[in-house]
């Protein structure tokens, strides 16, 4: 008994990312669409990643910037000998949100390379979970914009409660 | 050492300049080759817009601004937190330009993969 569990678990475990990545089945109206208009769908998907490039670009340095102040100003509330822990704490989750921003685009940015370069009308359900994957992807980079954002304006909190310190 | 083994070093002694331009040749290749390994490897070569084809997304790159007054060192008082904030408002005002990466762009609607009613005549 425990060992058909064992081969169940293992089975649902190997599996298990298949089954997520898959969407739902296209219908056949929309199996025409994707048929139809796939290929202006991947001139746009390709318009799409160059207009994403300069905000990758912008964001990435500004955060770096960003960091670098954040930094600067631990190192004085360090040496005043303040006691701002979430200072700290702040800056380092800020980080590690950033490269997680950094890897998920580049996760991004390859699998709307690879989508541009499939046979969609050959294989549009193929195209089509491509397409979810993307999706995924975007949304998760999303999510990290606002979760850096989040972390700023709890650091500038922060601050505001050590300047009323120094008052 | 065998005959061919003492053809080729007298090959090479009266070949100097020839052996030496092929050294370099295969040194310069493998430093190439490297090189373009460490750009592909990590993100450089996605984010190189320098390239021909890139000209409209370089001009959407926002350019360096310059080094802010706020310091490492110093005192730290009510004057130096206000600096520092006038800085990180300033530098968070500048992202704000620049895409979120919503949903919206990669809709159905977008992208025209709307599967279109058909008409009953």
């Amino acid at each position: 008994m425990r060992k058909y569990l064992l081969i169940c678990c293992a089975l649902v475990i190997a599996f298990s990312p298949l089954v997520s990545a898959e969407s739902a089945p296209l219908s056949d109206a929309q199996l025409n669409a994707v048929l139809a208009n796939c290929s202006v769908a991947q001139v746009t998907l390709g318009r799409i990643q160059q207009s994403d490039k300069p905000a990758r670009i912008n964001r990435g340095f500004r955060y770096d910037s960003i960091l670098k102040l954040m930094v600067k100003l631990n190192t004085r509330v360090a040496q005043s000998r303040i006691d701002a822990p979430e200072l700290l704490s702040i800056t380092s989750n800020y980080e590690k949100e950033i490269k997680a921003f950094t890897q998920t685009y580049t996760t991004y940015d390859d699998d709307l390379s690879d989508i541009q370069k499939m046979d969609c009308k050959e294989a549009p359900t193929d195209f089509y979970d491509s397409l979810t994957r993307v999706r995924e992807n975007r949304t998760r980079l999303e999510g990290h914009v606002n979760q850096i954002d989040f972390y700023l304006d709890e650091y500038e909190k922060s601050v505001n409660n050590v300047g009323n310190i120094l008052l | 050492m065998n005959g061919r083994a003492k053809l080729a070093i007298n090959w090479l002694r009266g070949n100097k300049l020839a052996v030496v331009v092929l050294m370099a040749l295969l040194v310069t290749a493998i430093l190439t080759w490297v090189s373009m390994w460490i750009y592909h490897i990590n993100d450089v070569s996605r984010l190189d817009i320098s390239r021909p084809g890139y000209e409209v997304v370089r001009e959407s790159v926002q350019r360096q601004e310059e080094a802010g007054m706020f310091q490492a060192t110093g005192k730290l008082d009510k004057k130096a937190v206000d600096l520092f904030l006038k800085e990180f408002n300033a530098k968070r005002k500048l992202l704000d330009g620049n895409s979120r990466f919503d949903q919206g762009a990669l809709s159905d609607e977008q992208l025209e993969l709307v599967s279109v009613p058909e008409t009953v005549e």
